[in-house]
């Protein structure tokens, strides 16, 4: 499979100028002014393949949005290298620009008091596209996010999931190769982040488009992402399959137990509990120990067991876990 | 164990200061972080507001009169207009601005709910700082014209210069309280705002100059006359004390309505269920 | 013809905007005959009582066109793209503009010409219902064509001047006062507020070696005929060449703010 886009030893150090509190500081800060080194990215590498979903998730301040920026093109490294499409974003940003789309869910892309079909007209005449593709492609998209009305009203009259559809529908009018969706379902109710996870899905395979999914929200990560990668800290601290990041990164699992009498079991040591009615039993367990194969097996035998349930913790625990190493 | 009471108390004032000295030192280092802004700021209005005098200036350098007046009593028409509107948007611009962005974002229910009545705390809200170089400026150029008049000091004279003043004050207030109102019924009112307020302009020339028809319409319709004109009139003791009575009245009477019309536009707000 | 198609599209989405505030657009359009109105009566009653029919070179019908003129040319060659852009910086919504595949200097001057031109066409009918009452239109001989050459001048070297400060936004925290300043700057010594002829000589030759005259004063004097054909030609040329030396400034300024923002993040 092809690459799309390539990081190399990628790093970003910002200079914060700090100016303490209180107000000598401030005076002083007249003078001479202290300053922090924040290494935003410290060096990190990965590969994008042509028509992936990848999802790129860590918490407030790990380096996700400076990434993402950075292959943007419009803030440049203080060293490394990012091929993507076969450009320097930073140095090609015009030319660049003509295959990537974006959506971030702070800015807006359209502008406050037009209706998001001047935006899209716009759009059409930038990125020439023709008129009758663009019709086609706005009739299309429009009709499966169901935004039939909306997108002649003026933004500012829209709800925030009407509106995101929208900046979503902005971005791929020139069908770019790349899309980067910047926490694209803020906002919106369950219907509408289903209607837009199914649009993403159709969007990628009918034309192979790359998507690259920044977002704190689980179902996104989960609906639409086969391979995530973790960034915390300027590091990457995962970079694979959503599905193996259970089974690398497992540490526990759920046991949810039902007895048939009114039961009390003790539970060894590392076993963490959840939540203990007369009937029902619910605990954690580390994975490694063999000492816990053994209990679960005594349990079934010692204990009027009717059903026993062994689950995986869901992956937002498994992130957090990962966050906190 | 029990703490003496002079001890609580004094704990207690301990720990207030330190409250205070921490909030007003952040207010203080913020404030120095815009301090330059904020200069800067205010040189824009200082400077703005000498555009007119700076016409002035040129008209009489080029041995060019405006009938009827010398170039101090000019600049002292001038130098009460800067003070007046200087004082007006200090206190009451942000009637218009505070009502409509609390109308348009919906949190003038908010100020419904209050015991005090609503005009008293958008009044008393935030007054427009910047607005005080003006107010400073007009007073500068106020008292270095006067001195530069010689007149004969007549203190019958200067009080009813400050009361005219006040009157012209009440006269502008009533002006906003007027589109204030009006924005219960109409939200978007600034193109009106800004419509009236450009009205406000002919006041920085002697109204004398508009023909009679100006004349009268400044005195006793829309009396703008009042921002400068007729104070200096008086000050300079050629004032026809009928015209400045009845204009004055009329500038009281556009303020008692303006009022009874901002209650009115309230009851109708709060009727069609805010 | 793709770049015509540009050219079209962006006019087609300003004009989005002046529709969406075309209610404040003619409020303050109507309220432009008010500064003209008050400007008449000023100057009328300043010539009547001094006697004199031609003042600093200037019978009193051509000062009250001249006035209209500022307003008119004004209209035309000012440029928002102080308001606009550093309003869009400060909220982080330069990224709008930046990632769209087009230059953004040439993007702002499109959009800032189509601007001007809806705006003049705005303005025109309440200025000219006015003017047509208290001037005397016939009475002056009018330069038409040098004029429309000139106030053309004066759009590139305004918009490139107005751009080239406007770069300072991405170094300053707040640029409000700037911008005041600015145009409070521009509008004194470029003749806005009066002809230039009446400051004193020595500061009418300052301003000749300054760039603002050249953005409203010179173009207006062409109209009225108050300079020979030679004299038109050197003001155009003299024009001209502040329009490469703010040019320059706009892009290197826009240069260096790039490398400003893309380092620190927008």
């Amino acid at each position: 499979m092809e690459v799309a886009i390539s990081v190399r030893g990628l790093k970003k150090t910002y200079k914060t100028y700090s100016r303490g509190q209180g107000v000598k500081s401030a005076f002083v800060s007249l003078f001479k002014r202290e300053f922090k080194i924040n290494e935003a990215l410290k060096g990190i590498n990965f590969d994008i393949k042509k028509g992936e979903i990848i999802g790129l998730i860590g918490p407030n301040g790990a380096g996700k949005s400076t990434t993402i920026k950075v292959m943007c093109g419009i803030l440049h490294p203080t060293e490394g290298k990012v091929d993507a499409l076969g450009y320097t974003p930073w140095k090609q940003r015009v030319e660049y620009a003509m295959n990537f789309g974006v959506v971030f869910g702070q800015k807006s892309q359209l502008e406050w008091d037009l209706p998001p079909n001047d935006t899209y007209h716009l759009i059409k005449v930038l990125y020439d596209i023709p008129e009758k593709t663009f019709e086609r492609r706005l009739k299309q998209m429009v009709k499966l996010l169901q935004v039939d009305e909306q997108y002649l009203r003026p933004t500012r009259d829209l709800s925030l999931g009407e509106r995101m559809k929208c900046e979503v529908i902005a971005a791929l009018l020139h069908q770019p190769k790349i899309v980067f969706l910047d926490e694209p379902t803020i906002g919106m109710d369950v219907v509408a982040k289903k209607r837009l996870h199914g649009f993403i899905k159709k969007i990628n395979q009918e034309f192979g488009i790359t998507f690259i999914v920044t977002t704190h929200d689980m179902s996104d990560i989960e609906k639409l992402c086969e391979r995530i990668i973790i960034i915390n800290n300027g590091d990457i601290v995962y970079d694979g399959l959503l599905k193996e990041l259970s089974k690398t990164h497992l540490k526990k699992k759920l046991i949810e137990v039902k007895f048939s009498e009114k039961t009390r079991v003790r539970l060894p040591k590392r076993c963490l509990l959840i939540s203990r009615t007369p009937y029902v039993l619910k605990f954690e367990v580390p994975v490694k120990g063999d000492k816990m194969d053994k209990f679960v097996a005594d349990l079934i035998t010692d204990y009027p067991v009717v059903d026993i349930t062994i689950s995986d913790p869901d992956i937002e625990e498994i992130i957090r876990d990962i966050y906190e190493k | 164990m029990e703490k003496s009471t002079g001890s609580i108390y004094g704990g207690w004032c301990m720990k207030w200061f330190k409250i205070y000295k921490k909030s007003f030192g952040l207010q203080l280092a913020t404030w120095m972080a815009y301090r330059f802004n904020f200069f800067l700021f205010l040189t824009a209005i200082v400077l703005f507001n000498l555009l007119a005098p700076l016409v002035v200036y040129l008209i009489y350098y080029n041995n060019l009169t405006i009938p009827g007046w010398t170039f101090n009593q000019v600049l002292f028409l001038l130098g009460t207009y800067i003070l007046v509107t200087g004082i007006d948007v200090f206190l009451g611009a942000h009637i218009e601005w505070t009502t409509r962005s609390l109308l348009k974002s919906g949190e003038f229910d908010k100020i419904l709910i209050r015991p005090i009545k609503p005009m008293t705390l958008i009044f008393l809200r935030k007054p427009e700082i910047a607005a005080l170089s003006e107010v400073v400026l007009g007073i500068i150029i106020v008292l270095y014209t006067y001195t530069n008049l010689n007149i004969v000091f007549n203190l019958v004279n200067i009080l009813v210069y400050l009361i005219l003043i006040f009157i012209a004050l009440l006269f502008l207030i009533s002006l906003r309280i007027f589109i204030g109102a009006l924005t219960f019924f109409f939200i978007e009112t600034s193109a009106i705002g800004e419509f009236v307020g450009r009205f406000k302009n002919f006041a920085i020339y002697p109204i004398s100059i508009y023909g009679t028809m100006g004349y009268k319409l400044f005195t006793f319709i829309f009396p703008i006359g009042l921002l400068g004109f007729y104070p200096a009139e008086v000050i300079l003791g050629r004032a026809a004390w009928a015209t400045v009575g009845l204009s004055a009245v009329v500038g009281l009477i556009l303020f008692i309505v303006s009022i009874f019309f901002w209650e009115f536009a309230i009851k109708h707000y709060v009727s069609a269920g805010g | 013809m793709t770049f015509l198609r540009k050219v079209l599209g962006i006019g087609r989405w300003q004009y989005g905007f002046e529709v969406a505030y075309r209610f404040n657009r003619i409020v303050w359009a109507s309220s432009l005959p008010i500064i003209l109105l008050a400007t008449y009566f000023l100057w009328t009653s300043i010539y009547a009582y001094s006697g004199q029919t031609i003042i600093n070179g200037m019978t009193l019908n051509e000062l009250i066109v001249y006035y209209l003129a500022v307003q008119i040319t004004i209209m035309f060659s000012a440029s928002m793209v102080d308001a606009h852009i550093p309003r869009l910086v400060k909220k982080g919504l330069l990224i709008r503009y930046i990632v769209k595949p087009f230059n953004f200097v040439l993007f702002w001057f499109i959009r800032s010409v189509w601007r001007s031109l809806f705006r003049t066409f705005a303005v025109l009918l309440p200025l000219f219902a006015l003017a047509f009452v208290i001037i005397d239109f016939s009475s002056i001989t009018f330069n038409i064509p040098g004029y429309m050459l000139s106030v053309i001048l004066a759009l590139f070297l305004n918009f490139f001047y107005i751009f080239s400060v406007a770069m300072i936004c991405f170094w300053v925290k707040e640029y409000e006062g700037i911008r005041v300043i600015r145009r409070g700057v521009a509008n004194v010594f470029n003749g806005a507020i009066i002809p230039l002829t009446f400051f004193p000589l020595v500061f009418q030759k300052a301003f000749s070696y300054l760039p603002f005259q050249y953005m409203l004063y010179v173009p207006i004097q062409i109209l009225l005929g108050k300079y020979s054909y030679e004299q038109s030609i050197t003001m155009m040329l003299i024009q001209l060449m502040w329009i490469i030396v703010f040019a320059l400034i706009s892009i290197f300024a826009w240069k260096k703010a790039q490398a400003q923002f893309m380092g620190v993040g927008v």
